[in-house]
């Protein structure tokens, strides 16, 4: 691109958001490369029109533009090849509304997970998205990529209690479906398709979510198996219990105690409750958490994989945990690799993170895990060293058709230049 | 003629008793349990996903209209074939094709029928939580089209959050798959996408829905209340409390009356209105909330709180509940029962406005609905051989729904929009609104044969004439 075609642009967005709203400087765009590609220039809109204006002006000359939150999950994704526009939702981070007594909340895409919970805790309420950088992380970017932590086993996903959105197509149409309500079916579900769309489809500004009253206490109970086996038909026992717990969460050995496989079940109600929930699950109980070290406890789950190089998302049907399992601890042992797996295993959701290989151990490790599958199952590479983004295939399969996915792309964004290139197809 | 020639075509492949095409049988499939009607041109019977395929591979080459049709319970006119065309009636694609314990998973076909699916898990002491009123009767497959809520998705939530995978036959007649046993998969979620489309993205035949576990203890409560002010800021009061009931359901004055004359479910003849209110889960967390509802409600203005001492009172409790709308059939000539939802704070304000309707337009209003959820009601009595009456109903309706959207509230929640309020779609949903939502159906539906002239408001002139051109019925359940 010419310096001038570069100033042309630079000025016709400062024309849209305001001089101040806008970066172009290399240097001070260095915090926004991913995969080691910068943008052109950021630019961070104040309201819905500045947003439609600038997807309007980057569709018409077909501009790629990657939608942010906090930056905390870019990393996940194909390498960009071309990334002309950084639009930063930041400064939607208004609480359109909060109806304690109805539980139900409006926020700006900008809204970090953080400033939502600390509202909601002086009400005794709870937005289920119990993830690490919570004070960075928007919910936009947590729709992005349907964050989810351990409270996912009983509350379900932002799929399950996200109400209402307001968003931009990728060509600058403004839109919105659902409501606030908590119960509505006119229209199309479209928070489905946005949830988990990495930012492929349209730019969320707001949305409406259903809340939950936080529990009177909570306690954890955790339990260590010598072998996963052991520690699966643990989880099978409480999963056919009456016991309906918070969090159902497995921990690899190298994920919490050093040598066993530890299973964590976070309970909450009433002492009489929490007294129930002890006399079941009775002897398989090595440690009772309670306040500080339950806190401690889960804090530290959070920060899980933080470091590692490789880490993946796994989506399975639950009764494959053991057979997935173990194939990734067997692949790691045999690979040298240090191996920690952890996550919602009663759900069929867990995590992974690998370090201390070189690429051919990853490139294995990645391979053992997906042939480890049931057909219906999906592995993530949700993060690995750039260059290993042209040897893997980071997103892998998916039992859903395709065609279908792209006809929902061909609606939103006709051109596909939102985040073009990252997605799966 | 295309028809004839479809018709040939399928009898060779369906067989011939698949197959109705004469006038007299057509006209069975012409309604569903509430608006619309239109006349099919065929109605057709497959057995297996293959005959799906071939029928709507064959409606396709001719572009003829297809319709999908469970048992015909909903009310919004989602399987009334607007455009004529072929009716695919799903009842000889009843089996379950699978329980899968370990899992907690079951696959249906999508005529399976609802309470059918829970009664053949019972052993496992697992169930299917979408409970719509219909239950009896609808079909998996039409729930996940309406995507079907119930008085327990309070606590469980609708059709969309039990369903992890689908078999999908597209419009084109291209036979694919979304999700799967699996919670989430990789990519767009259209499994979730595809609930409550109401027919018009493609035909699920096979269905993959989550289980749960039956709870160890349930109790279920009666509340009782001089005024309807006092029960509706009971259910906020409730919500302060942090309890989440499995169900929370308000019938008023009016419906109380009715459905004890009819029931005897021991309802009390002079009260304002009541709650009934049900709690599931652990016995310990079960009675510490009944405890907790008792005084709350007590605190409310409630003058008594009775509790169901067995499973047969529990069960003639909700016998009242669930045939309300039948109850209420014995005391009008025709009612008409809309579906609105307003923030659980709005309900009391709601109920006064709902009132003020009934006053102006002077027709009786019963109010009989899901208060946990803010999911209203309201049935409107009215005679629908007096079409001055039946226009007033539209008005009435109309006022009500606009009510309902100025509070933060919906059109529907779970009966769908499908003939009967695609004109309302207006008062919520912007033009570039629903065109973003034109152009997804677009993608998926590109020629509209799936489902024709639903959901998406028809352009027929000014808002009074298009109202005025649905007529209501008398409607035998609601949801």
């Amino acid at each position: 691109m010419t310096t001038a075609a570069a100033s042309t642009r630079s000025s016709d967005l400062a024309a849209i958001v305001g001089d101040q709203h806008v970066i172009e400087a290399a240097a001070n765009l260095d915090a926004f490369a991913i995969d080691g590609v910068k943008p052109a220039i950021a630019v961070t809109p104040g309201s819905v029109d500045e947003v439609a204006a600038i997807l309007s002006y980057a569709y018409e000359r077909d501009l790629v533009v990657v939608p942010a939150g906090g930056f905390v999950h870019q990393e996940i994704g194909r390498k960009p090849h071309q990334f002309d526009i950084l639009l930063r939702m930041e400064r939607f981070n208004a609480i359109e509304h909060y109806d304690p007594g109805d539980l139900t909340i409006g926020v700006g895409a900008g809204a970090t997970i953080g400033e939502i919970e600390a509202m909601l805790r002086d009400q005794g309420q709870l937005l289920p998205v119990d993830i690490a950088h919570s004070d960075r992380i928007t919910i936009g970017g947590a729709m992005s990529v349907a964050a989810h932590g351990p409270l996912k086993h009983f509350y379900g996903g932002l799929r399950e209690y996200c109400l209402g959105v307001r968003y931009v197509t990728a060509d600058g149409k403004i839109a919105k479906a659902g409501a606030r309500v908590v119960k509505n079916v006119a229209g199309f579900d479209v928070m489905k398709l946005l949830i988990g769309s990495y930012g492929t489809l349209a730019v969320v500004t707001s949305a409406s979510f259903k809340l939950f009253p936080t529990p009177a206490a909570t306690k954890t109970f955790v339990c260590q198996f010598a072998r996963i086996e052991e520690a699966i038909s643990f989880r099978d026992s409480v999963v056919d219990s009456p016991l309906t717990p918070m969090c159902i969460e497995v921990f690899s050995p190298r994920a919490c105690r050093e040598d066993s496989w530890t299973i964590a079940v976070r309970a909450g109600g009433s002492e009489r409750v929490l007294a129930r929930y002890a006399r079941d699950l009775g002897a398989s109980v090595t440690a009772t958490l309670d306040s500080f070290d339950e806190q401690e406890f889960w804090g530290k789950a959070q920060l899980l994989g933080q470091e590692s190089p490789v880490t993946l998302s796994v989506s399975i049907p639950p009764a494959s945990a053991t057979a997935v399992l173990s194939a990734a601890q067997r692949a790691a042992d045999e690979h040298h690799l240090d191996f920690a797996a952890w996550g919602r295993v009663a759900v069929g959701s867990l995590l992974f993170a690998f370090a201390s290989g070189m690429s051919e151990d990853y490139i294995a490790i990645v391979k053992v895990i997906r042939q480890s599958l049931p057909p219906d199952g999906s592995a993530v590479v949700t993060r690995c060293p750039v260059a290993l983004k042209n040897e893997v295939d980071v997103w892998g399969t998916t039992p859903t058709h395709l065609d279908s996915m792209a006809a929902a792309r061909r609606a939103l964004s006709p051109k596909d230049n939102l985040n073009r290139g990252r997605f799966l197809f | 003629m295309s028809i004839p020639t479809i018709a040939k075509r399928l009898r060779k492949t369906l067989g011939r008793d698949a197959v109705l095409d004469r006038p007299e049988d057509l006209m069975l499939y012409e309604y569903d349990g509430g608006l619309a009607k239109g006349t099919p041109d065929l109605v057709v019977f497959p057995q297996t996903t293959e005959h799906v395929v071939e029928i709507v591979r064959c409606a396709n080459e001719f572009k003829v209209p297809i319709v999908p049709r469970g048992a015909a319970t909903g009310l919004s006119g989602g399987c009334v074939p607007a455009k004529g065309g072929i009716v695919i009636a799903f009842a000889h694609m009843n089996n379950v094709l699978e329980i899968d314990v370990a899992n907690r998973r079951a696959v249906v076909q999508p005529g399976v029928v609802n309470t059918e699916l829970s009664a053949a898990l019972a052993k496992y002491k697992l169930f299917f939580a979408p409970d719509p009123s219909s239950g009896r009767a609808s079909t998996i497959g039409g729930n996940v089209a309406e995507n079907s809520g119930g008085p327990h998705t309070l606590a469980y939530g609708v059709t969309v959050n039990h369903v992890t995978g689908l078999e999908v036959v597209l419009p084109s007649g291209e036979l694919v798959q979304y999700g799967g046993k699996a919670t989430d998969s990789t990519g767009y979620d259209l499994t979730g996408f595809f609930c409550g489309s109401e027919g018009m993205l493609g035909i699920a035949t096979a269905i993959t829905v989550k289980l749960m576990r039956v709870a160890e203890s349930v109790a279920t409560l009666l509340a009782i209340y001089n005024t309807v002010d006092d029960a509706a800021n009971t259910v906020t009061a409730i919500t302060g409390e942090g309890v989440t009931p499995a169900a929370l359901e308000m019938l008023d004055g009016l419906t109380l009356r009715t459905v004890e004359e009819a029931t005897h479910a021991g309802y009390p003849m002079d009260s304002g209105a009541v709650l009934l209110i049900e709690l599931e889960g652990l016995t310990e967390a079960v009675e510490e909330q009944a405890e907790a509802i008792v005084k709350v409600c007590t605190r409310n203005g409630a003058r008594e709180v009775r509790r169901a001492k067995d499973e047969a009172e529990r069960a003639l409790l909700w016998k009242g509940r669930k045939t309300a709308f039948g109850a209420i059939g014995r005391i009008t000539p025709s009612y008409y029962s809309q579906d609105c939802v307003v923030p659980r704070t709005k309900i009391a304000e709601v109920l006064r406005l709902i009132d003020g309707v009934s006053k102006k337009y002077g027709h009786r209003i019963a109010n009989i609905f899901h208060a946990g959820d803010g999911n209203l009601h309201p049935a409107i009595f009215f005679d629908l051989r007096d079409p001055e009456q039946t226009h007033r109903t539209h008005e009435m309706s109309r006022e009500i729904l606009s009510h309902c959207v100025s509070l933060g509230g919906t059109i529907t929640g779970e009966h769908g929009v499908g003939i009967e309020k695609q004109e309302l779609m207006a008062l919520m949903f912007s033009e570039n609104d629903l065109a973003v939502m034109h152009r997804l159906h677009d993608a998926y539906n590109p020629d509209g044969i799936m489902n024709p002239a639903k959901v998406f408001p028809i352009r027929r002139g000014c808002g009074e004439a298009m109202v005025s051109s649905v007529k209501p019925a008398l409607v035998e359940a609601a949801k």
